[in-house]
Order: structure tokens, then C-alpha cells, then sequence
């Protein structure tokens, strides 16, 4: 097998549903589809509305003439400078360690016999499904000036807030999406390449220098990318774990939440917005053109894994302390969720999720359920009309519709938040919109378009491996278009239409910062409830809250997987 | 444009009329580079019960023809005309047409009989004849007992012979193949070609097969259809396309061919006569090239290799000196290098006999001087393109 483009390009997620698929694939002419185009003009609709209009609302009030004292004040202050390097010191660091431990995990899983592998992959994946607030409040009882390895083992009083805890929950939690991308490239491989240069009388370490790892390069590079966006676009973690080292996100939050001053929220929320953009782009347009990993759609031939200890030992060194971590820390979680205090009385106990399932919780818990359920078929269907319009069918304007179902991912949760509020705070759009802020609709639109992305992605996925040739043959043998989709295409692409739905009611469930300017004390929902918890110093609360959405998260998901075959791959996951 | 045999229109609509009748039907592709004409006036017709091939190499235009056919496209220009009555803004499920698909395109969640009796059930075929048509095409295609089987449950070849079957059930009055053979192995795909071939021969059914290989298209073609960046180069039988390539493409696409340049000196009836090789030659050409420079391709089994001795009268019609470069031995024949005086290369090719090989590489080694010889009417003028 020859070098050449990847044509599928490999499990790394696909920005573009539609281009990044089969290169000669023949599709058919929207024509003549009244309700599919109808269809999908709603649904493009609903992005436009409360994707695009929010954005540009916000724009447009950050640059507006009342916000110059706000871009004046942030000019002067040298704690703009201050946050703006933080912001970068902490995407930088979540970018190249989260990479760095993915790569390692990625290799000892496909490239050594290391005898627990198996143990190793799942330990890597637990962080997909951690809700917010929980990796940092775990981190503060165990590292913390009372934490139970730093002063009951070390007898240390340790500072964990600021830089350092915060870089490390970022890194654990947005790890997986590295380890899970480069897992795939590694699988996909093509090994004849290294045998090649093997029998070139390159060495295992030669062979990776000079040929693995350029190749993996634009992979590894994207990864980096990802990291460092999700890094800089969190909330939950330096909420809670900053301490004074303040970042972009937790300043945006102080500005509306503490001082309720919205123009330097819209200037925030462009500083935030600009970065996040920046890599959307140079992802969706260049990065996707340049993966040169040979993805052949056959099992690939194995390598001898590599044995020399010089190489394995060193990845064990690195991957062990990782994995123990990542235990200890949402293992703690559990501890703290069922015993009295958190970290102080060990004594077990199921009081926390009384208090969850019987007092106060109780009514944030059935909000939660309730909102998410509302974005549910909204999401469905919006995803799969607009999965099914841009993977089967030809049509002017194509490309925008592909771009705009998934631009949603690059946007921040915390400037969708904002760009809602400014949007909609008033009747809008020349009074056709009511004001929506302190409604429940405005919450679920708001999990509607944050988890669109995801549902196009996992619908279209099951669509463009159908191809458009079941749907032909269907046409050849005198079916109607619509006997067609109804007898071949919807009877085989149930699943991930299901999948879909699986998916946003699981993102929607753990979704924080975009709803958190915009719950109200009629609706809230369970990711706040946390945060309040763990502000008031309640952590017994929050855990028993977190574990109870991780239950969520692991049903949904083992759903999504029996429905799909589709792994998440943390991209779109929790925040 | 070459000659395109029997690719004249009829201009009357008397019954002997082509079944299917494609006129300069045109298609453009646009893209973000500029324009890629795909089909550029093709004129084809098809007659009742002929197997067809569209031969050519990929990008041609053969699948873009194929699926105008089927009308997964729009022509730009043109019309295509089935039994004289124009089909071209039919949309697929219209028209009396069926496709096998190259990847064969079973509907994964029907069993063997239901992805049979699919288009039989849109037709509203009563349950007792349905059931019958069915069964007798899949023993047709020897599948019978199978019914019950999903497609993922078969192999390669039994998915093809399922994909065959439901598209002959509807009795189409024309079937389009896409490459339905590319996905299978050599020995697979040798078998399916005759078996397919049978089986149009025993339905009578019009098919037109579209492939980039042209060892099915010898194989099993009335006629072959060659076509080349979006331009047919010839139409002929599987003999003629060989034997009488009309254009260098079809030449050098189909076979093998050496390539001489030579001056046309004389058009003569049904022959001509031009200067190669310094010398002169008469050869049959049934169309005559327009005069000037032409040239001439010549088959690699119709080159002759003799030794120096021989005299160059006795072994063929053009003669020329050269030396042996390589030769290769193939087992069912030996290939041989030969490098002329003026530097043209021939690649002659000798059926092997019993004995042959080892007299001949052994009498014909490296830089040995041979003398060549080929018989006029081997020499074929074609289009130069």
C-alpha cells in the first residue's frame, strides 16, 4: 500500500461530516425533495437563531461604542495581561502533557505486550464521562492543604489551587480524547511502512523518529489543537481550583455571575471566542487535508511489538503513575459520595444521596431531566435532517450547511451562554422572538444547539456508511424516493437515529457552562446544583450528584454503543 | 473522430429500430478547479439482446454514461431514447432499467428473498407469481436454498449472484453492470464472467457492462464501446477492437501494440500505401488516414524474429534489421526485445511449442543481430490521438 491521503481520514473526529468522507462519492440532487429541504431550512434555521445571531450579538456589543471604557479598562489593567498569559500557560500545558500521556497510553495499547492493557484502556477512558466540578473538588481532598495524600501521607499543607491543580484536572480530564485519537491512528497504521524502514536497517527508535511520528504528526499536532481549546473553554474546573491564578473563562464567569456587567462579558466572550475560532478553522480547512495516516478499511498486518525494556519501561513509567492517578481521583469521588464528610469522616453513609433523591436535589435532578428530554427530539431531528441533506444529497449552499452543524463545537459554552442572554434578553429579531432569558426555552435551545454537533456527527457517521448506493439500487427497482428512504434508508439507519437522540440527552445532561447564565431558581439543573454544593462547601452533595451523572453518562453511552458502534471520542463529550 | 461502426443513427422510427438510443448526450462537471467535461456528444446505440461493454480506463466517462442510463444523472445536452420514446427526464424508478451495483448494494436488513422480491413487490406482483419469480431466479443463478440468508451471511460471490438476481427478476428491458466483477478475485471473477454470460444468453437480456477491464470485455461483449476522456474512440466487435484498433488509444488500451511513424504516399481501394522503415508498403486500410504523416501500430504475435541467414523475403512483408535487447519467457510464450538499426523497439512476442524456448533463447541471445519481418496485413494506420 502506497503513502497516500487518507480517504476515510481515520477515527480522528472529522470536523466536516460531509467532505472528509468518501472522496468519488456520487450523490444525489436535492431536487424535488419538498419537506427534506423544508426540513432542513428549520433546521438551519435553529442554528441561525441561536448559534450565529447569539455570536454576532455579541460581536456586535463588544465592539460597540459602549464598550470602549471596558476595552480602555482592560487595556490599562495589568490584570488583563496577567489572565490573558495564564489562559495561555494553562492550554498550552493541558495541550502538550494531555498529547504527550495520550501518545504514551496510545503506544503501550497498540505497540507493547504489556500484560494490562486491557485495564490500562479503560482506566484511560474513565475521564469521558466526568462531570464537572468532580476531578477538581477530588483533587483538592487529596492534594489539598488537608488532603488526604499530602497531609495525612506526606504530612504536607500543600496549596493545591492555582496553576499547577488546575493544569492537572484539565489534563486528566481532557486526556482521553488524545489517547482515544491516537489510538486509532496507531491501529490504522499501515504497517508495511515500518517494515520498510525496518528492513532499511532502522532501528525501533530510528523507525519512530523518522517515520511514526512525522506521519503521525498532523495528528498529533490536531491533538494539541483540541486540548488546548477545550483547556482555555472550561469552566467547572477553574471555578473551583483557580485560586487566584484567574483565566479567561473564570474571569468572564466573575464578570456576569459577581458584577453582572455584560459589556466586558461580550469583550471576554470575543477574547475566548477568537482562539476557539482560530482552531475550527485551521482544523476544518487545512489539518483535515493532511493526514497522511493509510487507512486501507482492512485489518493491517501487526508488528512485533516492541519488547527492548529501554523503550518499554520508560512508557510504563510514564503511563502507570498516570493510570493511578486517574483511579485515585474519580475513585475518590465515589469515597466522598458515600461516607458522612468527604475526606474528614469516613464513616459510610447514604445521607448525601438522600439528600440528592429526597431533599432539595430532587428538583434539580427532574429539571434536568426534564430540559434534557425537551432538547431531545429537537436535537434528533434537526441532526439527522441536516446529517442526511449534507451526506446524500447535492445542493447549492452545501458547504455552508455542513459548516454550520458543526461550528457549534468550536464555540465556547461559556460565550453561548452570554450571546443567548444579549441576544434574547429583549423581544428580538423585530419582536418575531419574545424575551426568553429566565424561560425554560431559552435552556433548551441552548442544549439543543450544544449538542447538535454531536448528534450530525453520530448520524452521519452511520450515513456515510451506508452510501448512496442501497438507496439507488432501491430507485432502479421502481421505488418511490420516499418508498426508498422509508423500505431501505430509515430501517437501517434507526440506530444511529437513536443514537442521536442518546447523545444530546447525555450532553444535555451534563452541560454547564452554557446554561449557567442562564438557569434560574424555577429551572435548574444538576451540573449547577454541584457547583453550588461545592461553593457551599457541600463536596458529600456534589459528589453524590456527580455520581449519579456519571451513572447517567455510562448507561447512556453503553446505549449509544449497542445502538451505533459509536465510541465517543471526548470532542464533543462533557465539559 | 474514428469511424464508430453501426453508430450511424436510423433515420426512420421503423421497427428495426435500436432498443436504446443515446444522442449526443453531453455532461460537464463543475467544480471549484473549473470545468471537467465528463461526457462530450456521445451517439450509442444499443440493439435488443446484445451484451454491451463501455470499455475505457477510469475517469473516462463510462460510469457517468451508466448512470445517465440509469438516470442517477442529467444530461447537460441531449437525449436518451428507449425503444424511440425519449427516457431522459425519467426519473430512476420510472424507467424499465435495472443496475448492478460494483458494491453489489444489497439491502442489509432483507434476507436473500426479500432483497430478491424487492422491486417484484413495488411492481405489486401477486403473492403466488412473486413467490414462483423469485425462486426461479435464484436457481437461475444457483442460489436456490438460500432465501432465508442475510447478505452478510454470503460470500463475495453469492452477494453478486443475489445482486444479479434482483435485478433480472424485474425483467428489465436493459440491465446496467457497473464493474459488478471488480470485487471479486481472479478465479471468482473468470467464473462469474462466463456464468454471467450464460445467463444473458439464456434471458435474451440487453445488458450493458461497464468496466475498466478488458478481459471482461473480450470475454463476453457482442459488441465493445471504448471510450477515452469523455469521447468514444470505437465501437466494434472484440475482433475488430483488436484487430483493427481505429485509434492509437484502443491500441495501446486494448493489448499491447509497437508504434511506427510512416509517410502516407498513396491511397489506393481499401488500401493504402506508406514509406516505414524505408521501405514501402501496402497495407489494407478500410478508411483511409488523411495523407502526410500516419501511424502504424502492429500486434507484438505478429512480429517475426529470424536470423541473419534467412532471406528477408522469405520470412514476412517489412524487414528490418536490429538486436535482440532482453527477452523474457512467459511460459505460454516468449517475449523479445529487439532495438532496429534507427533505434525504433519492437516487442515481438513467440507462441512457445513444444521445444521451442530453449532453442530460441538460446539461438536469440542478448545483442545477437536478428532480422524482423512482419506481414503487411498486420500493419494497421490508425488515428493518432
Amino acid at each position: 500500500m502506497m503513502l497516500k491521503r487518507a480517504e476515510t481520514p481515520g477515527p480522528w473526529p472529522r470536523w466536516s461530516v460531509a467532505f472528509g468522507g468518501r472522496g468519488a462519492r456520487v450523490m444525489t440532487s436535492i431536487r424535488g425533495h419538498g419537506v427534506l429541504g423544508v426540513g432542513v431550512g428549520l433546521a438551519m434555521l435553529l442554528v441561525a437563531t441561536f448559534v450565529l445571531y447569539p455570536i454576532v450579538q455579541t460581536m456586535t456589543y463588544a465592539l460597540d461604542g459602549q464598550a470602549r471604557t471596558v476595552w480602555e479598562g482592560l487595556l490599562r489593567s495589568a490584570e488583563t495581561a496577567r489572565v490573558i498569559r495564564n489562559t495561555l500557560v494553562i492550554g498550552v500545558a493541558t495541550g502538550t502533557l494531555g498529547t504527550l500521556l495520550g501518545l504514551v497510553m496510545a503506544l503501550i495499547q497498540t505497540r507493547t505486550e504489556f500484560r494490562f492493557k486491557r485495564a490500562l484502556h479503560l482506566i484511560a477512558l474513565i475521564p469521558i464521562v466526568s462531570p464537572p466540578f468532580a476531578v477538581a473538588m477530588s483533587i483538592i481532598t487529596l492534594f489539598g492543604r488537608s488532603g488526604l495524600i499530602s497531609r495525612r501521607l506526606f504530612g504536607v499543607r500543600y496549596d493545591i489551587f492555582g496553576a499547577d491543580g488546575l493544569i492537572l484536572a484539565l489534563v486528566i480530564t481532557f486526556m482521553p480524547a488524545a489517547y482515544l485519537s491516537l489510538v486509532g491512528m496507531l491501529q490504522s497504521f499501515d504497517s508495511s511502512l515500518e517494515e520498510a524502514a525496518a528492513d532499511l536497517g532502522a532501528s525501533t527508535w530510528t523507525r519512530f523518529r523518522t517515520v511514526v511520528f512525522p506521519l503521525l504528526g498532523p495528528g498529533i499536532a490536531n491533538s494539541f489543537l483540541l486540548l488546548f481549546v477545550s483547556a482555555i473553554a472550561d469552566l467547572g474546573n477553574p471555578i473551583i481550583l483557580d485560586g487566584g491564578y484567574t483565566v479567561l473563562s473564570s474571569r468572564l464567569w466573575l464578570a456576569i455571575i459577581g458584577e453582572s456587567d455584560l459589556a466586558e462579558g461580550a469583550v471576554l466572550s470575543l477574547l475566548l471566542l477568537v482562539p476557539s475560532l482560530i482552531v475550527f478553522v485551521l482544523q476544518y480547512a487545512w489539518l483535515r487535508r493532511r493526514s497522511f495516516v493509510t487507512v486501507t478499511g482492512r485489518p493491517v498486518s501487526r508488528l512485533h511489538p516492541i519488547t527492548q525494556r529501554n523503550i518499554t519501561w520508560p512508557l510504563y513509567g510514564v503511563a502507570l503513575p498516570t493510570a493511578l492517578m486517574i483511579v485515585l481521583i474519580y475513585g475518590y469521588i465515589v469515597v466522598g459520595a458515600f461516607t458522612k464528610v468527604w475526606n474528614i469522616n469516613f464513616t459510610p453513609s447514604l445521607e448525601h444521596f438522600a439528600y440528592v433523591f429526597r431533599g432539595p436535589g430532587r428538583e434539580a435532578i427532574g429539571d434536568s431531566f426534564v430540559l434534557a428530554l425537551a432538547a431531545m427530539p429537537l436535537a434528533g431531528l434537526a441532526g439527522l435532517l441536516l446529517a442526511f441533506a449534507v451526506t446524500m444529497r447535492k445542493f447549492p449552499g452545501r458547504r455552508v450547511v455542513d459548516f454550520a452543524s458543526v461550528v457549534g463545537v468550536a464555540i465556547p459554552g461559556t460565550v453561548v451562554g452570554i450571546g443567548l442572554i444579549l441576544a434574547f434578553n429583549q423581544p428580538s429579531l423585530g419582536g418575531l422572538v419574545p424575551r426568553l432569558t429566565r424561560t425554560a426555552a431559552i435552556i433548551v435551545f441552548a442544549l439543543t444547539v450544544r449538542s447538535l454537533p454531536g448528534v450530525v456527527r453520530v448520524t452521519a457517521g452511520a450515513l456515510n456508511q451506508l452510501g448512496s448506493n442501497l438507496e439507488e439500487a432501491s430507485l432502479t427497482l421502481g421505488a418511490t424516493r420516499g418508498r426508498a428512504l422509508r423500505t431501505v434508508v430509515l430501517p437501517l439507519i434507526r440506530p444511529a437515529v437513536f443514537g442521536g437522540l442518546v447523545w444530546s440527552f447525555a450532553r444535555s445532561m451534563t452541560s454547564l457552562s452554557a446554561i449557567i447564565f442562564l438557569v434560574t431558581p424555577q429551572w435548574r439543573m444538576i451540573t449547577n446544583e454541584i457547583l453550588n454544593e461545592a461553593q457551599a462547601g457541600r463536596y458529600g452533595n456534589a459528589a453524590a450528584f456527580s455520581v449519579v451523572l456519571v451513572v447517567v453518562m455510562v448507561a447512556a453511552m453503553k446505549l449509544l454503543a449497542m445502538l451505533t458502534g459509536f465510541r465517543p471520542t471526548n470532542q464533543l463529550g462533557t465539559e | 473522430m474514428p469511424k464508430a461502426e453501426g453508430g450511424e443513427l436510423n433515420g426512420t422510427s421503423e421497427p428495426d429500430r435500436p432498443l436504446l438510443e443515446v444522442a449526443s448526450v453531453e455532461k460537464v462537471f463543475r467544480s471549484r478547479g473549473g470545468r471537467t467535461i465528463a461526457l462530450d456528444k456521445i451517439d450509442l446505440d444499443v440493439e435488443e439482446g446484445e451484451f454491451l461493454t463501455i470499455l475505457g480506463p477510469s475517469g473516462c466517462g463510462k460510469t457517468t454514461l451508466l448512470r445517465i442510463l440509469a438516470g442517477f444523472e442529467r444530461p447537460d445536452a441531449g437525449e436518451v431514447l428507449l425503444e424511440g420514446r425519449a427516457i431522459t427526464a425519467l426519473p430512476p424508478n420510472k424507467r424499465p432499467l435495472a443496475m448492478v451495483f460494483q458494491s453489489f448494494a444489497l439491502f442489509p436488513h432483507l434476507t436473500v428473498f426479500d432483497n430478491v422480491a424487492y422491486g417484484l413487490r413495488i411492481a405489486k406482483v401477486p403473492k403466488a407469481e412473486l413467490r414462483e419469480r423469485v425462486e426461479v431466479a435464484l436457481m437461475i443463478i444457483n442460489l436456490a436454498g438460500l432465501e432465508d440468508r442475510l447478505p452478510s451471511q454470503l460470500s463475495g460471490g453469492q452477494q453478486q449472484r443475489v445482486a444479479l438476481a434482483r435485478s433480472i427478476v424485474v425483467r428489465p428491458r436493459v440491465l446496467l453492470l457497473d464493474e459488478p466483477l471488480s470485487n471479486l478475485d481472479a478465479r471468482l471473477r473468470e467464473q462469474m464472467r462466463a456464468e454471467l454470460r450464460r445467463i444473458q444468453r439464456q434471458l435474451g437480456i440487453t445488458s450493458i457492462y461497464v468496466t475498466h477491464d478488458q478481459a471482461d470485455a473480450m470475454a463476453m461483449s457482442d459488441r465493445i464501446v471504448v471510450m477515452n476522456e469523455g469521447r468514444i474512440e470505437q465501437i466494434g466487435t472484440p475482433t475488430e477492437v483488436y484487430e483493427r484498433p481505429a485509434s492509437l488509444f484502443v491500441a495501446d488500451f486494448i493489448g499491447q501494440a509497437n508504434v511506427l511513424e510512416a509517410e502516407l504516399t498513396h491511397v489506393g481501394d481499401g488500401t493504402v500505401t506508406v514509406v516505414v522503415l524505408g521501405q514501402q508498403l501496402t497495407i489494407p486500410a478500410a478508411v483511409a488516414p488523411p495523407p502526410g504523416r500516419v501511424t502504424l501500430v502492429i500486434r507484438p504475435e505478429d512480429v517475426k524474429i529470424a536470423p541473419l541467414s534467412l532471406d528477408p523475403a522469405e520470412v514476412g512483408d517489412l524487414c528490418a534489421t536490429g538486436r535482440v535487447r532482453s527477452h523474457e519467457y512467459l511460459g505460454s510464450l516468449i517475449q523479445c526485445v529487439v532495438q532496429l538499426r534507427d533505434g525504433t523497439v519492437l516487442i515481438a512476442r513467440i507462441p512457445k511449442r513444444i521445444g521451442n524456448a530453449d532453442a530460441f533463447i538460446g539461438g536469440f541471445s542478448p545483442d545477437t543481430e536478428v532480422r524482423v519481418a512482419i506481414p503487411s496485413a498486420a500493419v494497421r494506420p490508425v488515428h493518432p490521438r
